[in-house]
């Protein structure tokens, strides 16, 4: 069952983000690419298990890896994590970091 | 807290040999935080790996001693959260919660450390008695990483002892630190962490609508917890042990607030952030060094590629030049003789003696243990491969070819080590975490080539092809893949439905592989691959020769003869006569019994002619389905008996047998036609 779950305590002050303003997802990013999880829309055991690894709304990740087809690799909390692109496509993060 | 030392959990007598009031310590931790190379260093070859009851999830046990006190350790299965995604994190805290062992020990790691504090702050709101061990110290100093052991201690609550458990360092203090916290003179005082703001009136609302309600011996503040994290098992549990009206009402909440799962873990996170700012100076800083480096090479989806073939290879390589030889050796030099030498004390002994000795045993259970030399190499490559943190970097990319069949790149590794041999393969299944995906990967395991079959291969194709045996064996090897993956595609789609599971897989950092770790493991896998061969190989060999020895002692008027003879036109099919037919059959408690049969019922010995004779027998055609046959065939009995055990099904068991025999008929049948076809 999909699900759609935005972060609640979404800011709303958007000029800390750096770059575009509207939510894209994880998948979108490219190598080197810094961007803030706003939510996720996997099933309830992929939800759990990603936060489970560090990925909760307002985290910074980092794209380490992603050639536009297969799986992609990135840094959440300092762990690189490998993702299906199935599952990076239902993360939605904003591009750009804030504090 | 006290009442839980003075009763140190007499509840747990599945260790025999011990004495059950020895104080019980359970090891805990995220998997790559080095909890195996501890739990190795302190037990050694004091531990005993089984199965957690009734779950096909490894339960490692051990003792130890330490200042004259024997201590009883359990490894707890490697979890990221003690939420319900996996039989894992149910078995991690419902062993702690019921067990109740006397120190829980939470390995984190110091270079890891916002992620590894997750299942300690998990932990600390289970009220176990948790002493930190703050291991990997020696990699957080390279990292530039420092961790004040002291500040830590005192904002967690809980003891806190740096290690490096790889070189050995700080054992010794973390069991002072145990022995304290077992005698009272030390007490975890945990500072649990909470939800995030937003939903802490939620949890209260929970808390006060299950108040007295929650069944021993779960406690409530964590139930409410869980319940907001949407953990399935406690939901299950509250479901059932609460009244319809109250659950409505705490139903009615959970619907509303099914997010509540990321305040929870942002609570926890929080928390942790809390800690490191008090404990950790330059966190995170140079994380990745060598392992980035390395990892554009080895994850790249081209030189990822290259180098896993290159990798395979040599594993191959050494399996064929160290093993085969080896495996070879064994068989002539061993078991042959002892077969000559049981043959020749028991001279006297009835024929039938004799003959379930010598034929039975040594020729069933001996040839089998002879293929130990492969797997050990095997086991070995892939210990230290793990160990390394290459694995990963394969089941990454391999992940895009494993879509075909809905898998995804963990299926690989499992599916790899049949090469060597199906059954730890199988068992190997037990690193995907989804169950479809794993069934899935059980069922087309048996496909895989293993050292046994192509050893047959290796004796029947030079005997009919000459110098290009060895373009039919690279063709048998390529067919049986291509046949893996159009089966998987279509079990997928057929029985699972085209579902896919999700890939999420952490990429640990490289590190220095460590001896005893691997060791021990190549240890473990071999002594359960004998035990498997001195039971139910055992039991089937004797059954086999029963079979070929009834009614008058000759095998070509033999029941398992009848049964070829009965099976024959199914044979014709495949341009099979009676006795490649029974040969096939006798395949079932060891492949490379093939040859053997072959030779009994060619009256000549494999050294001797049997490959002229098979060759002046047979055309062609026939010899090209009986290997197909041969590489496709029902999977060998220790692979049945495994499969039964992983799946804990005879369904999918039978399912696993009739559709290799299926196969295997069907394409025998089609590569003897179309040989007949083009005149071979």
């Amino acid at each position: 069952m999909p699900r759609h779950i935005w972060f609640k305590h979404h800011h709303r002050h958007t000029h800390h983000f750096r770059g575009l303003e509207h939510p894209t997802s994880l998948s979108e990013m490219t190598v080197g690419e810094e961007a803030t999880i706003l939510a996720f829309h996997g099933g309830r055991t992929v939800n759990n298990r990603l936060a489970s690894l560090g990925f909760t709304p307002g985290v910074k990740v980092n794209m380490i890896q992603n050639y536009g087809h297969g799986p992609l690799i990135v840094t959440v909390r300092g762990t690189r994590v490998a993702l299906g692109r199935g599952e990076a496509a239902k993360i939605i993060v904003e591009r750009g970091a804030h504090e | 807290m006290s009442e839980r030392h003075e009763t140190p959990a007499q509840t747990v007598s599945r260790l025999t040999v011990l004495d059950p009031d020895a104080p019980l310590v359970a090891l805990a931790g995220q998997p790559n935080m080095g909890k195996s190379t501890l739990f190795n260093l302190l037990t050694g070859l004091n531990q005993h790996v089984g199965n957690w009851p009734g779950k096909t999830v490894e339960r490692r046990e051990g003792h130890f001693d330490f200042n004259g006190r024997t201590f009883r350790l359990v490894d707890l299965p490697g979890t990221y959260s003690l939420t319900a995604n996996s039989p894992e994190e149910v078995i991690a805290r419902e062993f702690i919660l019921r067990e109740t062992p006397s120190v829980v020990v939470a390995v984190v790691s110091a270079a890891n450390l916002e992620r590894s504090l997750y299942l300690v702050a998990e932990l600390a709101a289970l009220d176990a008695p948790v002493v930190v061990a703050l291991n990997m110290m020696d990699v957080a100093g390279q990292e530039g990483i420092q961790v004040d052991a002291h500040v830590l201690e005192a904002a967690l609550g809980l003891p806190v002892v740096p290690m490096t458990a790889s070189k050995a360092l700080g054992v010794r203090e973390l069991l002072g630190v145990v022995e304290n916290v077992l005698t009272g003179n030390q007490v975890p005082s945990p500072h649990p962490p909470e939800v995030r703001l937003d939903h802490q009136e939620v949890l209260e609302k929970i808390e006060t609508l299950i108040n007295g309600l929650v069944p021993d011996p779960y406690p409530e503040n964590w139930v409410a917890l869980k319940l907001l994290e949407g953990d399935a098992e406690v939901t299950h549990m509250m479901r059932t042990a609460l009244e319809p009206g109250t659950w409505e009402a705490v139903h009615d909440i959970l619907r509303l607030h099914d997010d509540a799962f990321l305040a929870v873990a942002s609570g926890r996170y929080e928390w942790i952030g809390r800690m490191l700012r008090a404990a950790v100076t330059r966190p995170r800083v140079g994380q990745i060094g060598v392992t980035e480096r390395l990892d554009r090479y080895t994850a790249h989806p081209i030189w990822g590629l290259l180098i896993l073939a290159g990798i395979l290879g040599l594993v191959f390589w050494l399996t064929f030049t160290i093993g085969s030889p080896l495996q070879g050796w064994l068989d002539e030099q061993v078991m042959v003789p002892l077969a000559g030498l049981v043959a020749g004390a028991l001279a006297e002994a009835p024929f039938w003696l004799q003959g379930m000795l010598v034929d039975g045993l040594i020729g069933g259970v001996g040839s089998v243990m002879t293929f130990l030399p492969i797997l050990v190499i095997f086991f070995a490559a892939f210990a230290l491969l793990e160990d390394v943190g290459y694995m990963a970097r394969a089941a990454y990319v391999m992940d895009n070819f494993m879509h075909l069949m809905g898998l995804h790149g963990k299926s690989f590794l499992p599916l790899f080590l049949g090469f060597g041999c199906n059954v730890p393969a199988i068992m190997g299944t037990r690193v995907i975490d989804s169950w479809p995906a794993r069934l899935l990967t059980i069922l087309i395991a048996p496909l895989v080539p293993c050292t046994a079959r192509m050893a047959v291969v290796a004796f029947i194709a030079p005997a009919f092809f000459g110098t290009n045996a060895i373009w039919i064996s690279w063709g048998l090897v390529l067919l049986s893949l291509l046949v893996l993956v159009a089966s998987g595609a279509l079990l997928n789609k057929v029985i699972f439905k085209g579902q896919r599971s999700a890939f999420i897989m952490e990429m640990p950092l490289y590190h220095i592989p460590n001896a005893r770790t691997i060791g021990l493991l190549v240890w473990q896998r071999s002594v359960a691959f004998v035990k498997k061969a001195g039971t139910a190989i055992l039991a089937i060999s004797l059954l086999v020769w029963v079979l070929s020895y009834l009614p008058d002692g000759d095998l070509n008027t033999s029941f398992l003869a009848r049964f070829g003879q009965y099976l024959s036109p199914v044979g014709r099919w495949m341009g099979f006569d009676w006795r490649l037919t029974v040969a096939l059959i006798t395949s079932f408690p060891a492949k490379e019994n093939v040859i053997a049969t072959l030779g009994v019922l060619f009256g000549s010995s494999p050294d001797a002619g049997l490959a002229a004779t098979l060759a002046g027998t047979f055309s062609t055609a026939t010899a090209l389905s009986f290997l197909v046959v041969t590489m496709l065939f029902i999977p060998c009995m220790a692979t049945v008996a495994v499969t039964k055990q992983e799946t804990n099904s005879w369904g999918w068991t039978l399912l696993s047998v009739g559709l290799l025999l299926a196969l295997s008929v069907a394409a025998g049948a089609g590569v003897y036609h179309l040989a007949l076809w083009i005149g071979l």
